[in-house]
């Protein structure tokens, strides 16, 4: 059964650059999301066992949506990509639930090793 | 010639100092500029570490190289901030004043093909020649600044001393005034006295007569002539009116009197013929100047005055002296806070005149003390007063080989004593101006 | 600090503003970028710093007149840059927080004019020059940012030969030590259909 997958970014070039990044051997269903509100939907209907999830967005940004999901203690796997990565916010991202931090400009050779790790490809 | 010994030729040669370094600050290359500078070719230092080269900018070289190296991009160091990186000597050595190279220096990286930073490049631009213009501008600009400075200074001290001089000559201009004044009103006034007087004397002898017809009237006891004689007494008010006209021809006499002393006193005061020197009682011009400032200090203080009788007359110039008793009494006035008294002495001590102006007024302060008579030193504004500041006052009294001096203190009053030689020496009128 | 009113996009300038997509692209480039010249700086110095959202308008001379108000207690630097994209970087650094900074960047103590002087140059080097590399790496150009120099805005001319400058503005601030200071890109007119192209091609 293929991956559930949702990407969280209210940047479309973002979107499609994590796109492009995903392994070409992952088997995924994509839903893209625009917002925090909009991704927290995506995980309550069942579209995100992995969240690839940006930290600045309207409505409700990245820390909300972790925020809230730890909360929820979903099963989902989360992993956070921002253009962002002092240490203070990997720490706190981390703390908060996530399972990895990657940085924007997104590698694809680093989301592939990630995924390997948490078991995922 | 081959690409590569080209480019080699043409960065050995280059009129700016290139210097290529590792990450642990070693020497990778460096062309003629450097070498020729620090007499070290390049097979001497290939392999070392710059910072032992240059221990005295250690410190900074280590921190920019590394910032290139974490960075990857070009950094940079001014002469204006820090003029000498490198220690090089002048480059003008023989008509220059620098005794050092002033340099901008540009550190940038180069990249190996796996996007890190393989090495970084040092380059040395000489700025000696710009450094030595913006220093030289900066120090035109300063010594123009002050001399700039110093001609504004000069230009409020000729505004004061023209100001005062426009003071001054309106004082001789009202002085001129008032002598024209009085003059003119001098005649009229007379001949009013002088008939007032007639007056006086006619109304007296009229009235004298009405009494006596009155008696006369009276004795013959005869009622025709009595009743009419109560009668026409009743209809004219005589009785009033042989009481009221002495009475009022005595006012209109007075009345004319003042006038005419005011005259006097005025004409007293600005003597026309003002530079001339000639002998003059002292209370005399006292008394005219009290005159003239009677509205003044009428309600400001008493003036309370003790001349000593029979005083010889000064030889002086007896204007400005009237002057000099003006400013001090105006200055006594002003000095009020409240109603006060202003005593007046005037005496002699051995050979010479004292006039000492006292006030009960708030004083000077010790510190404005000493500069009281200097020329331009005020306290007020240059308009207020008579504008012959003390310093002139003082200067007119030196010229009259004597001296002015002041006692204060505040909250009581202050004491200016005037001392005149009676005898002066035979260069007494001709005193050079003391300031 | 907030200078909203410093450029509003204006509806009738010659060159076609950038569409929707365009401006959410460039965004994210900035955003990019914006990232990794914070990180640059924290590599330096061991401090926290909180970014902005980058902002994107359609300036005038008269624009740029709202930051230039802040000279007060602000240092100015400005750096070319030319290449296939053409214009200025301004930065605007507060004087508030210098003093700490130099401290950590190591400069000799203590600190007098020249220091912070070179202070500034440094800050506004490192600033524009990773905000600059960022752009650069993602959209496949090339440009070459010259030396920094200081600027002071009281002395400049009020007369310009441009109308329209593309301004992209990011804020960095140090909360630690209050400091705050911005980078503005200006790209001119010629500059901005360049970019565009660049932006469409990422979006293919």
């Amino acid at each position: 059964m293929a991956l559930q997958l949702t990407i969280a970014d209210d940047s479309l070039l973002s979107r499609k650059n994590i796109r492009k990044a995903l392994p070409s051997v992952l088997d995924a269903t994509i839903t893209e999301a625009c917002n925090g509100a909009e991704a927290l939907q995506a995980v309550a209907a069942g579209k995100a066992e992995l969240l690839l999830l940006d930290l600045q967005m309207p409505v409700l940004d990245g820390f909300g949506v972790l925020a809230e999901l730890q909360q929820q203690e979903v099963n989902t796997v989360i992993i956070v990509i921002s253009a962002d990565i002092q240490p203070q916010a990997v720490a706190r991202v981390l703390s908060l639930g996530a399972a990895g931090f990657l940085q924007k400009p997104l590698q694809p050779s680093q989301l592939e090793q990630l995924l390997l790790e948490v078991g995922l490809l | 010639m081959q690409q590569q010994s080209l480019f080699q030729h043409v960065v050995t040669q280059l009129s700016i100092g290139a210097c290529v370094v590792d990450a642990n600050y070693r020497i990778l290359f460096w062309n003629d500029f450097f070498a020729d500078r620090l007499q070290l070719p390049l097979s001497a230092v290939e392999g070392q570490s710059i910072l032992e080269l240059f221990p005295q900018q250690a410190a900074f070289l280590k921190r920019k190289i590394n910032s290139v190296f974490v960075l990857k991009n070009a950094t940079y160091s001014y002469w204006e901030q820090r003029p000498a990186v490198f220690e090089f000597h002048s480059s003008r050595p023989i008509t220059g004043e620098e005794c050092q190279m002033y340099q901008n220096v540009e550190i940038y990286p180069i990249f190996a093909d796996d996007n890190e930073v393989s090495c970084a490049c040092i380059t040395v631009h000489d700025m000696t020649v710009t450094a030595s213009y913006q220093q030289e501008l900066v120090r035109l600009t300063e010594t123009l600044e002050q001399e700039k400075q110093q001609q504004q200074q000069l230009i409020l001290k000729l505004e004061q001393a023209q100001n005062q001089l426009l003071q001054s000559e309106k004082m001789a201009a009202i002085g001129q005034l008032a002598a024209g004044v009085a003059h003119e009103i001098n005649n009229p006034v007379g001949f009013i006295f002088s008939n007032l007087q007639s007056l006086a004397d006619y109304s007296s002898k009229m009235l004298k007569a009405i009494e006596v017809l009155g008696k006369m009237v009276d004795k013959t006891a005869q009622p025709s002539l009595t009743n009419l004689k109560t009668d026409l007494y009743q209809r004219l008010n005589l009785a009033f009116l042989l009481q009221d006209c002495p009475e009022l021809i005595n006012e209109s006499l007075d009345g004319a009197r003042r006038v005419m002393e005011i005259v006097k006193s005025l004409k007293d005061f600005s003597h026309v013929d003002s530079q001339d020197w000639q002998l003059a009682d002292v209370s005399t011009g006292l008394d005219s100047t009290l005159r003239i400032l009677q509205n003044e200090l009428k309600y400001k203080a008493e003036v309370i005055k003790n001349y000593q009788p029979n005083l010889p007359q000064l030889y002086c110039q007896a204007m400005q002296l009237n002057q000099v008793f003006m400013n001090l009494l105006v200055n006594a006035a002003q000095a009020m806070e409240g109603f006060g008294r202003i005593t007046i002495d005037l005496y002699q001590q051995e050979e010479d005149l004292l006039v000492k102006i006292c006030d009960s007024g708030k004083g000077i302060a010790p510190e404005h003390l000493k500069r009281i008579f200097e020329p331009f030193f005020t306290t007020k504004a240059v308009g207020e007063g008579t504008g012959l500041g003390l310093s002139l006052s003082y200067s007119i009294i030196h010229r009259h080989q004597g001296s002015l001096q002041v006692e204060s203190e505040v909250g009581k009053g202050s004491c200016f004593t005037i001392r005149l030689p009676l005898h002066q020496t035979a260069a007494g009128p001709a005193l050079a101006r003391s300031l | 600090m907030n200078s909203q009113a410093a450029a509003e996009p204006d509806a009738a300038e010659p060159n076609p503003a950038m569409n929707e997509l365009q401006r959410d692209a460039l965004q994210e480039v900035m955003n990019i970028s914006m990232g990794q010249a914070a990180n640059a700086l924290a590599l330096l110095i061991d401090i926290q710093v909180t970014l902005s959202i980058p902002k994107i308008a359609i300036t005038t001379p008269q624009g740029l007149d709202s930051f230039y108000q802040q000279a007060n207690d602000h240092y100015f630097a400005r750096q070319s840059f030319m290449g296939d994209l053409r214009g200025e970087v301004i930065s605007m650094i507060s004087h508030q927080g210098c003093a700490q900074l130099g401290e950590s960047m190591a400069y000799e103590q203590p600190m007098d004019e020249n220091s912070y002087d070179e202070l500034v140059l440094e800050l506004s080097n490192i600033l524009a020059g990773a905000c600059l590399k960022g752009m650069v790496e993602q959209l496949s150009t090339r440009l070459h940012l010259s030396a920094p120099a200081l600027f002071k805005p009281e002395l400049r001319q009020d007369h310009y030969s441009w109308q329209h400058a593309l301004l992209l503005e990011i804020s960095f601030t140090i909360e630690q030590v209050a400091f705050s200071s911005k980078v503005m890109i200006c790209l001119d007119e010629k500059s901005i259909r360049d970019l565009q192209q660049r932006i469409d091609t990422l979006l293919s």
